[in-house]
């Protein structure tokens, strides 16, 4: 007679009789767990993809933050202690204290559910623990969203047989972070979900994928279309997915924003405002220069013409840190451009938009003198701050290297070249000029329009020869001077790149 | 104490969200996020409706929270406490129709600061990011702004002399979690603290602007005057000394015109002065100085008396060259008293005019001589014989005056270099002697330096 003995080392019928009980016993009193399973670290060479759950996205940090997660939403029941929550508040709003809970479910539903066994990086879903009634808006109800941190088996899922049948999960609500993004970018509507655009599947109309981040409506059957092609696609609004619906992020940024624009209120730029200050003029002795002294002609009908007479002064009447704004004193009107006017009377006023900061000049009779420059600035962080050191970081200037063809045309109704221009075509309804030099991808040009720079839409090819269209409509008239780069290369370069090397020694 | 609060300490605050606002994060996938920089200590009624109301709400990473952490007087950085400071701001003049500034004068003004109380201002500001990459992305593009400090303004406003300050970091907490982290797992917080050195001032004064341009050299650091609050309410107090251009003025009645220095005028005795040369246009001398106000700008004549007679002035609405002025009695230099009186009885000519018998103590001042002492004795003009028939003689311009039984000079102009005034009782004018001729008191030429407006 074998001696007896709870334990076998094959879980026999015992053990699948008590785990088939269990199973049931969490079936009957357990609760809908929505399970968003980890996929692993985006593929660095396609965001769009996942590598492997057990890939590990950053060697040095040991940290995974561009989380995928399965589009596919997984149900299973799970047994936790409800318990009650408080609210700590922070530097950083409310958050909940005893926020960790610890659920049970059944291994071996999980890993049938799943494919795979619970890990660290899963996020569930509560359904049970939906908000109806969030800021009294019943339009929508807030889900409750955790993440997996450890997983174990439960002390009290073994059974007499030894045998575990219950995984002990603790979990801890996420937020809204990298590491949730892929979540958080699902539409608040899953059920036609159809997550990250792949090429090698065929999508059907009503369908919702998510391309760069953003989701798109499929219109129109398709496969091995990507988005965002409007014959197939409708571009969703960001407002219709998890995250608007979930997180404090929009609301945050809208109190920053407005922070942001009381402070501009009160100082708007750097430096100090002169503009609505009065300037008089001094003659040469220092004293206020009257013109009218010396003009006997001024009568009674004559006062506009004795204001307008009055000159205007050499320089600013308030000295003091940075108050150059680029304006004339006193209101006074004044051109702009890249180069002076060729007629000037004494006391005219130009501002040079070539220069940076630009630069006001006045004019004396001779000579264009400097008056002041634009020196003020916005002291917001914005993408176009342009201090001395922000110039460095907000530049999206391209370097043309060595130029290869260069030609100045005169735009005409109907330009003719000869085969020695540089120039091959000039296609006035369309600003497109197109040059003898045969196409490379590397190519860069550099416009002018009547000596204003002027934006391009890039270099392209043109039956073998580069062409460009310009960013405005070009005008009969119009002198356009460009140069053909054999090469284009960022201005901004992080210093520990900058002129590595790029060929074989 | 009345209520003063013009929200500094909120102002400094909220420049330094400014200043960490708008750094970004980028995700692998490429898609950047701006970092939301809040006031760290929020209220629970806040935050309760930043999280809809429920504990759902899903808070956002990453984040920055800034707070202050601790504020001091300066010691190092006190100074006179009672020292004041003036700044002579000139404004341009606003169209009351569109709203917008002209490129005229408009009203000066003077501002009166108060030496500022200089506190150091401790801030810190948290930062909260949901991976170790993330965090340095953010600390990065901070960091690179110090070097040492980083200037932020707390407005614009050229005459607020706190404005300017500088933002110092001083510390850097890379991170508030311990290593190795153990069972629990917090936020990872980095902090960076600030140190500012910042002012809080009392409110400045504004005044109508007291500059002395006399002899305009540098009209921005001549010493200033002075205007009260009943400026604002159409009494000109300002102290304006205001010699335009170094013009004099050529005052007749109640005109006066602007005099060029190379201009002159006549000295006819009694009869009206005439003014050589073209006339200057009022409007475009005053245009210069301010907004001239009819009726309520003042002009000033300084008399030899050390006194100023005082007018309130208006722009010949027909003349632009010519300013009418309205008098105030009340400022006419007092009469010189000759004898017991300061007055004259009338201003005659004793060729035409025949006193007649008259009562004791009648005064006249004459236009033209009376008799001669090389007269033989009776061969006088008999109108102006004595009760005993004796001869009487007199210069013209003396002041004479019967004391009932014959004619004497109480005033001889011979004889009297110094300034002498009298009222005509008559004609209620009064008059002044400069030891030359008589004219009206006021009347005359003024040289740069001797008048002065009100704006």
């Amino acid at each position: 007679m074998p001696r007896l003995s709870n334990y076998k080392p094959e879980r026999g019928n015992d053990y699948k009789f008590i785990d088939k009980t269990v199973y049931e016993q969490f079936q009957v009193g357990g609760v809908d767990v929505f399970f968003h399973k980890y996929i692993g670290p985006a593929d660095p060479t396609d965001p769009n993809k996942a590598t492997s759950p057990t890939t590990i996205q950053d060697v040095l940090f040991l940290e995974n933050r561009d989380r995928k997660y399965d589009p596919t939403v997984y149900v299973m029941r799970g047994v936790y202690n409800v318990q009650d929550i408080d609210f700590n508040l922070s530097q950083f709003g409310l958050f909940l204290q005893n926020d960790t809970i610890f659920m049970t479910v059944h291994i071996n539903n999980s890993v049938e559910t799943m494919g795979r066994k619970i890990m660290s990086g899963d996020v569930i879903e509560l359904p049970h623990l939906i908000d109806d009634f969030a800021a009294n808006n019943f339009a929508y109800g807030l889900k409750r969203f955790y993440v997996v941190e450890e997983i174990n088996r439960a002390a009290e899922g073994f059974s007499v047989t030894w045998w575990p049948h219950l995984y002990r999960l603790k979990l801890k609500p996420i937020v809204d972070s990298q590491e949730f993004k892929d979540i958080l970018d699902m539409p608040q509507n899953t059920d036609n979900y159809a997550g990250d655009y792949d090429s090698s599947k065929t999508y059907y109309p009503g369908q919702i994928v998510k391309s760069a981040g953003d989701l798109y409506t499929v219109t129109a059957q398709c496969s091995n279309t990507e988005p965002p092609n409007t014959a197939f696609f409708t571009p969703q609004d960001a407002s219709t997915n998890l995250r608007a619906m979930m997180s404090t992020f929009s609301i945050e940024q809208l109190l920053n924003d407005s922070v942001v624009a009381a402070a501009e209120a009160d100082a708007p730029t750097a430096g100090y405002s002169t503009q609505n200050y009065y300037t008089i003029a001094l003659d040469e002795k220092g004293k206020a220069a009257l013109t009218t002294v010396d003009n006997l002609d001024i009568n009674i009908d004559d006062v506009d013409f004795a204001d307008a007479e009055n000159p205007a002064p050499l320089k600013s009447g308030y000295k003091g840190y940075m108050l150059g704004q680029g304006y004339p004193p006193n209101g006074l009107p004044f051109g702009f451009g890249i180069a002076f006017p060729p007629e000037s009377a004494i006391g005219d006023f130009y501002l040079r938009t070539d220069y940076l900061p630009n630069r006001m000049f006045r004019f004396n009779g001779t000579r264009w003198t400097v008056f002041e420059e634009d020196v003020k600035m916005t002291l917001t962080n914005t993408d176009t701050r342009y201090t001395q050191k922000t110039g460095f970081i907000n530049n999206t200037n391209i370097s043309g290297i060595k130029p290869i063809a260069r030609d100045t045309v005169v735009v005409r109704d109907a330009n003719v070249f000869e085969s020695n221009d540089s120039t091959a075509l000039l296609d006035l309804d369309n600003s497109i000029i197109t040059t003898r030099t045969p196409y490379d991808v590397k190519h860069n040009v550099k416009v002018f329009v009547n000596q204003t720079n002027m934006p391009t839409k890039g270099v392209v090819n043109n039956n073998g020869f580069s062409s460009f269209q310009t960013e405005f409509v070009l005008m009969p008239g119009d002198i356009v001077a460009w140069t053909l780069y054999k090469e284009g290369v960022q201005q901004r370069q992080a210093l520990s790149k900058a002129l590595l090397p790029k060929a074989d020694f | 104490m009345e209520f003063f609060y013009d929200g500094q300490l909120r102002r400094y605050l909220s420049q330094m969200i400014r200043m960490l606002s708008g750094f970004k994060v980028q995700a692998g996938d490429g898609t950047q996020r701006v970092v939301p920089v809040l006031y760290g200590d929020m209220s629970r009624s806040v935050s309760s409706i930043l999280r809809d109301n429920s504990e759902n709400k899903l808070p956002s990473a990453p984040r920055i929270s800034l707070y202050v952490n601790g504020l001091s007087l300066d010691t190092k950085r006190l100074q006179d406490s009672s020292y004041t400071q003036n700044v002579y701001i000139r404004e341009r003049k606003i169209n009351p129709d569109t709203g917008r500034y002209e490129n005229v004068q408009g009203q000066n003004y003077t501002i009166e600061r108060i030496m500022p109380t200089p506190f150091n201002l401790r801030v810190k500001a948290d930062i909260w990011a949901s991976n170790t990459e993330q965090k340095m992305q953010i600390l990065e593009q901070i960091l690179v702004l110090f070097n040492p400090s980083l200037e932020i303004q707390t407005t614009d406003n050229f005459v607020d002399w706190t404005s300017l300050t500088v933002v110092y970091l001083s510390q850097v907490q890379w991170s508030n979690r311990t290593i190795p982290v153990g069972v629990d797992s917090e936020i990872d917080v980095a902090t960076l603290e600030f140190d500012t050195p910042i002012w809080i001032t009392p409110p400045a004064k504004v005044k109508s602007m007291g500059v002395i341009t006399s002899i305009i050299t540098n009209i921005f650091t001549e010493p200033p005057g002075e205007i009260d609050k009943d400026f604002m309410f159409g009494r000109p107090a300002a102290r304006v000394n205001a010699t335009p251009g170094n013009f004099g003025v050529f005052v007749y009645t109640n005109q006066v015109k602007l005099l060029a220095g190379y201009e002159n005028i006549s000295h006819e005795v009694i009869a009206p002065n005439i003014k050589y040369g073209p006339d200057t246009n009022w409007q475009s001398v005053l245009d210069i100085y301010g907004e001239f106000k009819a009726g309520v700008s003042q002009i000033y004549l300084k008399q030899s008396t050390g006194y100023d007679v005082v007018g309130t002035c208006t722009i010949d609405p027909v003349d632009n060259n010519v300013m009418l002025v309205n008098w105030d009695p009340d400022t006419y230099p007092s009469n010189t008293i000759i004898e017991g009186r300061g007055s004259i009885d009338a201003i005659i000519d004793p060729f035409t005019y025949n006193p007649g018998e008259v009562a004791s103590g009648i005064r006249y001042l004459i236009l033209n001589p009376i008799g001669s002492s090389k007269n033989p004795a009776g061969y006088g003009p008999a109108a102006w014989r004595s009760v005993s028939g004796d001869d009487f003689t007199a210069n013209a311009n003396d002041i004479i005056m019967w004391d009932g039984s014959s004619w004497v000079v109480v005033l001889n102009s011979e004889n009297t270099k110094d300034t002498v005034y009298v009222l005509n009782l008559k004609t209620q004018i009064q008059y002044k002697w400069d030891g030359m001729s008589w004219t009206k008191s006021i009347d005359g030429e003024y040289f740069a330096g001797n008048w002065r407006l009100i704006l």
